[in-house]
């Protein structure tokens, strides 16, 4: 492979750039950078380490828990979640990926505290049913989910995001008279289309995140309204991943294509079963699922072909 | 599509779609629990004797309330895990304490003192029966009329009443409740006239025998899916226990 100095001279000598295009490139190529990289295995190394931390510590004070009064569990709480989001606020500005990565880890870190602080203030303090304490936690975790992820919309601040999102509408749902089981997965499955369309319309970042969230709970949904055995959601679940499959080729994004395929082999063996088992025997059903399979396995290789094929604008930018 | 217009768009498809499924479940998802009179505000002097039963809060808790409606009364409270609470022939309570080994631990309702406390493989001696006393047993009456709970579709519960004849009646149902609404446990008043019912919301219900009067509410705010209760009348034995000993 030739190197910088010889491209420049071969592509000047070509015509294809003029010298002060290639001094230009050769100042940029050759600047020293800024950003002081911090090797992988160090960085995987450095959470593992913090994450056994934080588990003895979980566990150290786990041993005394039930023995702290509310106040001093409050505090514990509230101390450990101001320290995790003041080491993100203060190491955020420092340019550097690695420290980047990790300002969003203690971000996320300090988010789930927020919810369970409320939690805690609702179960010991307020003495709220549970129902009314995951409503509290999750509407706390949600506001604290939102403004940091205002503050730094990466993929982990965008997940605890979803994630309240989706948990303060299913506790507020509980609050209902018993609505039917399927109701919770429909939430589930709303939010999911939502969190969907908002990626495509540019309002979550990374956008790629939020397609990838989005897929996830639209297919979970109809997945856990069909445990009961109802047979409707797995309609709806098909339905979506076919959604999924469709967008993916006229957006030509591998990742819809990914949870679109996922999502029809999850549902069509299910349904299958469900429509056809009693009236073809399993064996029938198990042949015909294959050949559905089968069959999907060679549409997603075609549509994958072309999904890759050309790149959007959005990849290309 | 420009970006702007792209921006909009989402955030209506958005508000959309979930604005449609709020409705739907506010729509089609509240389906209000069923409702039943309360024994407690209108007493039904009718009814005869006590009803034991168990509360489980941090810790569980025996209580007495009268069978007619009225206070009820904290008698016992234990760390133990207790099942199965039953009645002996000279009105002493026993509850099944599965902490370690299976023992029952009899308690005096009038003190809340216990009584004594037997190992269940200690009463293996002739003329025994330390299972008799589950609260199944209590669905069969003397004459072979047995009570039970059934339901055939999502929403659907009922407690049906088969007699030895063969004949079959119903004397309590919901047609339209919530899909998690269940009838759980059933059984019998000791004097037969009567049946026992507990359902999901944690409610114990008392119903005629033959559907009339209707189901009212004796005690609410109990264990869901089957609260654990006893009936007792003095001076009738049908479901009474008999303790080693005594």
């Amino acid at each position: 492979m030739k190197d910088l100095a010889t491209s420049l001279r071969d592509w000047v000598a070509a015509g294809l750039i003029d010298e002060d295009q290639a001094r230009a490139i050769r100042s940029h190529e050759t600047a020293p950078t800024e950003e002081r990289r911090v090797p992988l295995i160090a960085e995987v190394l450095g959470y593992l380490g913090g994450s056994l931390a934080l588990i003895a510590a979980f566990i150290l004070v786990g041993e005394f828990w039930a023995d702290l009064e509310a106040w001093a569990r409050l505090l514990l709480v509230g101390a450990g979640t101001i320290a995790f989001l003041a080491a993100g606020w203060f190491i955020k500005s420092i340019d550097n990926a690695a420290i980047r990565r990790l300002s969003s880890f203690s971000w996320a870190l300090g988010t789930v505290g927020v919810a369970f602080w409320f939690g805690l203030l609702a179960d010991d303090i307020l003495a709220a049913d549970p129902e009314t304490t995951a409503l509290i936690a999750s509407v706390g975790g949600l506001v604290a989910g939102y403004v940091l992820y205002h503050l730094s919309p990466r993929s982990l601040q965008q997940l605890l995001l979803g994630g309240a999102a989706v948990a303060t509408p299913l506790s507020a749902l509980a609050h209902v008279d018993q609505p039917p089981d399927e109701f919770y997965g429909l939430v589930i499955w709303a939010i999911g289309v939502a969190w969907l369309l908002l990626a495509w319309g540019h309002h979550l970042r990374p956008q790629v995140t939020g397609y990838a969230l989005g897929s996830f709970a639209a297919l979970l949904g109809p997945q856990l309204m069909a445990i009961n055995r109802t047979t409707w959601p797995m309609l709806l679940g098909l339905v979506t991943a076919g959604a999924l499959l469709a967008f993916s080729v006229t957006m030509r994004n591998t990742i819809l294509l990914g949870f679109g395929a996922a999502g029809i082999f999850i549902y069509v063996p299910q349904i299958i079963f469900e429509y056809f088992g009693d009236t073809i025997g399993v064996p029938l059903a198990l042949f015909l699922t294959g050949v559905v399979l089968l069959g999907g396995a060679l549409l997603v290789a075609r549509l994958r072909t072309e999904v890759v094929s050309e790149p959007t604008v959005e990849e290309q930018t | 599509m420009t970006p702007k217009r792209r921006a909009i768009v989402s955030i209506v498809a958005a508000v959309s779609v979930l604005v449609v499924v709020t409705v739907i479940i506010f729509v089609f998802g509240v389906i209000p629990l069923p409702d039943y009179p309360s024994l407690a505000d209108q007493p039904d002097p009718s009814i005869p004797g006590r009803v034991a039963y168990v509360e489980f809060d941090e810790e569980p808790c025996l209580f007495i309330v009268p069978a007619s409606g009225g206070d009820a009364q904290e008698v016992w409270c234990g760390r133990q895990y207790i099942e199965y609470p039953s009645w002996s022939s000279d009105g002493l309570l026993l509850v099944m304490d599965y902490t370690a080994e299976p023992t029952y631990i009899l308690i005096d309702p009038a003190t809340g003192n216990e009584v004594d406390r037997v190992r269940v493989e200690d009463t293996n001696v002739p003329g025994a029966e330390p299972l008799r006393y589950g609260p199944g047993i209590r669905y069969e009456r003397p004459d072979g009329a047995t009570v039970i709970t059934a339901g055939r579709r999502s929403g659907e519960s009922t407690v049906e009443v088969q007699l030895p004849g063969g004949e079959s009646r119903t004397i309590l149902s919901v047609e339209d409740a919530p899909a998690d609404y269940q009838f759980v446990d059933v059984q019998w008043s000791p004097d037969g006239e009567w049946v026992l019912v507990s359902d999901t919301e944690g409610r114990l219900l008392i119903v005629g025998a033959d559907g009339t009067p209707g189901a009212r509410v004796l005690v609410d705010g109990l264990q869901q899916y089957g609260a654990q209760a006893a009936w007792y009348i003095p001076g009738n034995d049908t479901y009474t226990v008999e303790i080693l000993g005594r």
